[in-house]
């Protein structure tokens, strides 16, 4: 493993450990720099549209939650989170 | 489940607005019996009741077949939204067959009305109150769902603002300086699900204790009268 790997193992540990936490504003400034990272790792937009939900930022998190799904259609926790945002229950999927 | 005040629902036209209430319905510990000239829409919903009907609900002997009487029903809601004759006629025969509570959708003023005067017990007007929550969630963005209890009196969920996190209600004073209570806090605690994955669940807090501290992202549930929420809604935006 290089010494990138790790850098982004940290942050992801570090990132997740804030969120868990309650600490979203200090979670985001991890997850931002992730972002940098590994743009397209749709793992890390489902992290952030997480934290913008909790923030009640729910314009933000529904830009992340679908860029999730752009990047894995079937990412099933980004779905369920963006159909309650967009007020669409279960059933109706 | 605690037991139901109603136990016998009859729901005349199964369209979007009838299928909706025949869903809400199903959620309690009641029977449902629906009826619709239209087979198709019947079918939509035939899972959540007792008694599905296809028929004409405009005459008296196929709702006395279906068992539309005053001894076994408790409440008829009157769904028909495609006619407002068919919708009065239907309403009209329903209270004149003694049902104990005949609830009817309104289609416009006049139609309610109409209603108001053949007697029935609550007229309801879907629309109105879809689009007056539409408006009100266009203009004031915090307000993430609302329901009125009068022209007076509602409940709003509201984020809470920056400036109440980690502070508890007692400090925050909400009923001395706003004149509105907090009733319940909706939170959303992030969690580690049973499959490793990050994800949040929501609890809420009913009844806060005046020690329950404000967190970063809570939703509160403020109940008040209108005037005071708006005021309300002004110090959070």
């Amino acid at each position: 493993m290089n010494q990138q790997q790790n850098n982004n193992e940290d942050l992801w540990e570090t990132g997740k450990f804030y969120f868990l936490n309650n600490k979203f504003d200090e979670a985001l400034k991890i997850f931002e720099q992730l972002l940098k990272l590994e743009p397209n790792n749709p793992e890390v937009y489902y992290h952030i549209g997480l934290i913008k939900e909790a923030k009640n930022e729910f314009s933000e998190a529904k830009k992340m939650f679908l860029e999730t799904l752009r990047l894995q259609p079937k990412h099933k926790l980004a779905k369920k989170h963006l159909n309650k945002l967009l007020g669409i229950n279960d059933e109706a999927k | 489940m605690p037991e139901e005040k109603y136990k016998t629902f009859v729901v005349i036209g199964l369209g979007v607005f009838g299928g909706q209430i025949v869903k809400f319905l199903s959620e309690y510990d009641v029977d449902i019996i629906g009826i619709d000239r239209d087979e198709k829409k019947v079918e939509e919903v035939r899972n959540f009741l007792k008694i599905a009907i296809v028929g004409d609900a405009t005459d008296p002997s196929q709702l006395e077949q279906a068992g539309v009487n005053a001894q076994d029903i408790d409440v008829a809601i009157v769904a028909i939204g495609e006619s407002v004759e068919t919708n009065v006629y239907v309403s009209l025969l329903l209270k004149e067959l003694g049902i104990k509570q005949v609830f009817a959708r309104a289609l416009n003023d006049q139609h309610a009305n109409i209603l108001a005067k053949i007697g029935v017990d609550k007229v309801i007007f879907p629309e109105e109150s879809a689009a007056k929550q539409v408006v009100r969630s266009l203009l004031s963005p915090q307000i993430i769902d609302m329901f009125t209890i009068s022209d007076e009196y509602s409940v709003v969920e509201i984020s809470s603002p920056k400036m109440f996190a980690n502070k508890m209600l007692q400090e925050l004073g909400v009923r001395t300086k706003y004149n509105v209570t907090i009733i319940g806090i909706k939170r959303k605690t992030p969690i580690i699900d049973d499959s490793g994955e990050t994800d949040t669940k929501e609890e809420i807090i009913f009844l806060p204790s005046p020690d329950e501290e404000i967190l970063e992202g809570d939703v509160l549930i403020v109940a008040g009268k209108n005037q005071d929420i708006e005021k309300f809604k002004k110090i959070v935006e």
